[in-house]
């Protein structure tokens, strides 16, 4: 008998009687703060469930969800297939000195179709007997630049630019990929930071006429800790990012109202840092339909915003050009209750301000009802 | 369940390996018996009954056929025997081909069957067959105990996805076996190897297939490592699954024959099919090949046996017209190396062989998974230029450099390299020393490295399951 078969009986069985104990003494968790989802639950049994196979699947999902130190084996995962085996991608993800970026290959026409319908029809409802213009937008995402700089593979942005702007014809585009850089963008977020895109404002606000309002003046704050959204998904374990926001007299002295929950609140709310999703700082969050209010604004202009999430940090750079600026996220208020909502569309200019992401990800868009 | 799962590793293994150890002898192969039959119905729980009822046919004709010994009628239950195993083969796996083909020759409009296929039917069909045909054939005792019969047809370790276990080979096994920390740890080593060669290579290889398939820049080159990526896909993920099988049996006292045996070294395409899924090779050509007359016959009475029993390799491989070609392509090959290749091979060097059988074998490969014909046809007409697409692209680049790692790490794994050079170790006291310190703790972090692959919910089915 040989000593190194003992050994390896002894290391085999205390992996699977220990992961199996760990696993009937480990108490379910409801949430994944990482994948920001919820967890697998113990299924309901029931003949009906196991003769269908439906609880068996269940279970499976439940025994992979709620597995002892879960985000540890992830990480272990990860770090394997970057660094072991060296794959460029894990879980849709890759990682170059620090960056994460979410890496999208497929250009998905449908959405770019239903995106445009939208808009369309936006602008076939509320816009085209305005006397204000209307103009589109679009934010390329961290992995335009990240796969220029790397190597790595993306979609067409030029086939997805040209379906936009040939889709909706009606609108001014304003190209800004010239305008930003890898570096513009959190190293594990989505997003941009807001310090990093005065050159983006100034082409926007050039082209929207109020560039001459806005000073450009600004106070930069930091947040640190932040780890970005993509930091958790991708399970990388990588240093925090810091939040930048910029803020002077005027922007401390808007207000942003709230139509959903009719409450008024800052431009920055800062204790959303300790939230879950810290970039709900800049306006709030995901938020239906907001007014900024600007007390000190020396025309009385106003504006319609039409944005993603992306537009949460951009906008409030714009605040200085206008009286009052509408933002609007399609994705959680029907546009056709707009009108009703006291929105003035008849002398402002509107602005469609969304992300690659957002437009290639087949979107859904709030519709009366839903 | 599959091997390659949570619920397998650390819910139904430590519980199955507890009880066995707990009881008695006597009960051994029970606790066996009915652990299978739940592993078997955590998958499949309806068609757990038809496990049940091939047990119980397999058995019941054993019995008859014993008693009928030298009568006309152990070869009527013999005949019987084979043919309700078969029925339930062609009625489970084989009648939408049948009837989509007739549709489609008399342009009629007969519903398909809205039948799942049973996971592991062609496996234990065929384990039952050999059973009765065994003990027909006096190469077999009559198992007298539905049990351990039963035990023999459900044994979890070999029962979805082979490899073929005959009667014989687990005969004095499911009677009397010896159970050692010698069976445990070798069982339990070569489990661990199998089960990363099925989720550390087979599945990533599985991920650049995917990933060939979703490309819209696709190049000559690109076809060639899909070709490449996908039989070392294959192998990675049969022989994974087989390395587990037995390695589960050593750990419960069973010894099964091997499956593999290094096939992508061969010189000849009949080398390779004795190398590759050697229990299905040497199954047909004992039930089949040999009973047809074998190679002892006339040229054209051989040609014959060999189409037959190649026609029905590809046809067992699936109910496609995909598998029926690419087992009659082998048959191509076979004739070809008889009559002609074989002389050539004998005077050029040994390397033009080698990538002769490379070469051969991929593209059987990517006949194996296109989904139809058309696509079987399109990629290698890719393989070879004819589709218009660059010779290279950056999407071959990216995905080469991505994959690249694996890709050398299935190659070598598919050659004997390691093994050889571990043994050449072992020849030296200190060094054999230093590997059986090493070999623990490399079973404990293949098993760790391959849980976090489940956690993070990256396990497929293993392919040999639609069979």
């Amino acid at each position: 008998m040989k000593v190194k078969n003992i050994v390896t009986t002894v290391v085999f069985c205390l992996l699977i009687f220990g992961f199996f104990v760990l696993c009937l003494l480990h108490k379910p968790v409801e949430m994944s703060e990482s994948e920001r989802r919820p967890l697998a639950q113990f299924p309901e049994i029931s003949w009906q469930g196991v003769a269908s196979g439906e609880t068996i699947g269940d279970f499976d999902d439940y025994t992979v969800d709620q597995f002892p130190f879960r985000e540890a084996f992830r990480k272990l995962y990860t770090w394997y297939r970057f660094n072991v085996v060296n794959i460029k991608e894990t879980n849709g993800f890759a990682e170059e000195d620090g960056y994460i970026a979410k890496v999208d290959t497929e250009l998905c026409q449908p959405s770019l179709d239903k995106v445009i319908n939208k808009f369309s029809a936006i602008y076939e409802q509320l816009l085209k007997d305005s006397n204000g213009k209307v103009y589109l937008s679009i934010i390329p995402d961290k992995n335009y630049f990240f796969s220029k700089e790397y190597g790595h593979l993306s979609i067409d942005y030029d086939k997805l630019v040209t379906a936009m702007r040939d889709g909706l014809p009606m609108m001014e585009y304003i190209d800004i990929f010239d305008t930003l850089a890898l570096d513009d963008y959190y190293k594990t977020d989505t997003h941009w930071s807001q310090e990093k895109i005065a050159e983006t404002v100034n082409r926007i606000a050039a082209a929207l006429g109020c560039a001459d309002r806005i000073s450009g003046d600004y106070k930069i704050n930091t947040l640190y800790p932040f780890y970005g959204v993509y930091h958790a998904q991708s399970a990388l374990d990588l240093p925090a990012d810091t939040i930048y926001y910029l803020t002077n007299e005027i922007i401390d002295a808007c207000t942003v109202f709230d139509y959903e929950t009719n409450q008024t609140f800052p431009i920055y709310t800062l204790e959303k840092f300790e939230s879950k999703e810290p970039y709900d700082i800049f306006l709030g969050g995901t938020k239906a339909l907001l007014r900024i209010d600007n007390p000190n604004a020396t025309e009385q202009k106003e504006l319609v915003v039409f944005r993603d999430s992306f537009g949460s940090s951009l906008i409030p750079l714009l605040a200085e050009g206008y009286s009052s600026i509408y933002v609007v996220d399609i994705r959680y208020v029907d546009s056709s209750l707009l009108g009703m909502m006291g929105i003035n569309f008849e002398n402002a200019d509107t602005l469609f301000l969304y992300s690659t992401l957002i437009i290639n990800s087949n979107p859904s868009f709030k519709e009366f009802g839903q | 369940m599959l091997f390659s799962s949570i619920p397998f590793l650390y819910y139904f293994l430590p519980i199955v390996i507890a009880l066995y150890f707990i009881v008695p002898f006597k009960l051994k192969n029970f606790i066996l018996l009915i652990s299978s039959l739940f592993f078997y119905f955590y998958g499949e729980p309806v068609y757990v009954i038809l496990m049940l009822v091939a047990c119980l046919s397999s058995y019941i004709h054993g019995l008859l056929i014993d008693k009928c010994r030298g009568t006309k009628w152990a070869k009527f239950w013999v005949g019987s025997s084979v043919t309700i195993s078969l029925l339930m083969l062609g009625f489970f796996k084989y009648s939408n081909f049948f009837i989509e083909n007739v549709n489609a020759i008399f342009k009629s409009d007969i519903a398909l069957l809205g039948i799942a296929l049973p996971i592991g039917i062609s496996f234990y069909t065929f384990q039952t067959l050999s059973y009765t045909i065994d003990v027909y054939r006096g190469d077999a005792k009559v198992q007298k105990s539905f049990v351990r019969l039963a035990t023999y047809v459900a044994l979890f370790p070999q029962l979805i996805a082979g490899p073929i276990v005959r009667y014989t080979t687990v005969e004095e096994d499911l009677t009397e076996r010896k159970h050692s920390f010698d069976n445990f740890g070798t069982g339990a080593t070569r489990f661990a190897i199998g089960l990363a060669k099925k989720v550390l290579i087979a599945d990533v290889l599985y991920e650049f297939c995917n990933a060939f398939r979703a490309s819209d820049d696709k190049s000559v080159v690109f076809y060639w490592l899909y070709a490449l990526a996908f039989s070392m896909h294959i192998y990675f993920d049969f022989s994974g699954y087989s390395d587990m099988a037995i390695g589960l049996g050593r750990i419960f006292g069973f010894r099964f024959l091997e499956n593999f045996n290094y096939p992508y070294i061969s010189k000849t395409v009949a080398e390779f099919w004795r190398r590759w899924h050697m229990s299905l090779g040497t199954w047909f050509r004992d039930y089949v090949y040999i009973p047809l007359g074998g190679n002892r016959v006339l040229k054209w009475r051989w040609l014959f046996n060999t189409l037959v029993v190649w026609l029905l390799t590809g046809f067992w491989h699936g109910a496609a017209w995909t598998f029926i070609i690419w087992g009659l392509y082998f048959a191509l090959f076979l004739m070809l190396e008889k009559f002609l290749l074989n002389k050539f091979f004998e005077k050029i060097p040994r390397v033009f062989s080698h990538i002769y059988v490379l070469v051969a074998v991929m593209i059987s490969f990517v006949v194996f998974n296109a989904a139809d014909l058309a696509e079987a046809l399109s990629d290698i007409g890719g393989m070879f230029g004819t589709l218009g697409v660059p010779l290279w692209s950056k999407e071959t680049a990216y995905y080469l450099s991505s994959y690249g790692v694996v890709f050398i790490v299935g190659i070598i794994g598919a050659t004997p390299l390691v093994k050889n050079a571990v043994l050449k170790l072992k020849e030296n006291k200190k060094a054999c020393t230093v590997i059986d310190v090493i070999e623990p703790v490399f079973v404990a972090v293949l098993l760790i490295i391959v849980t976090a692959c489940f956690v993070n919910g990256s396990f497929s089915p293993f392919l040999y399951f639609r069979f």
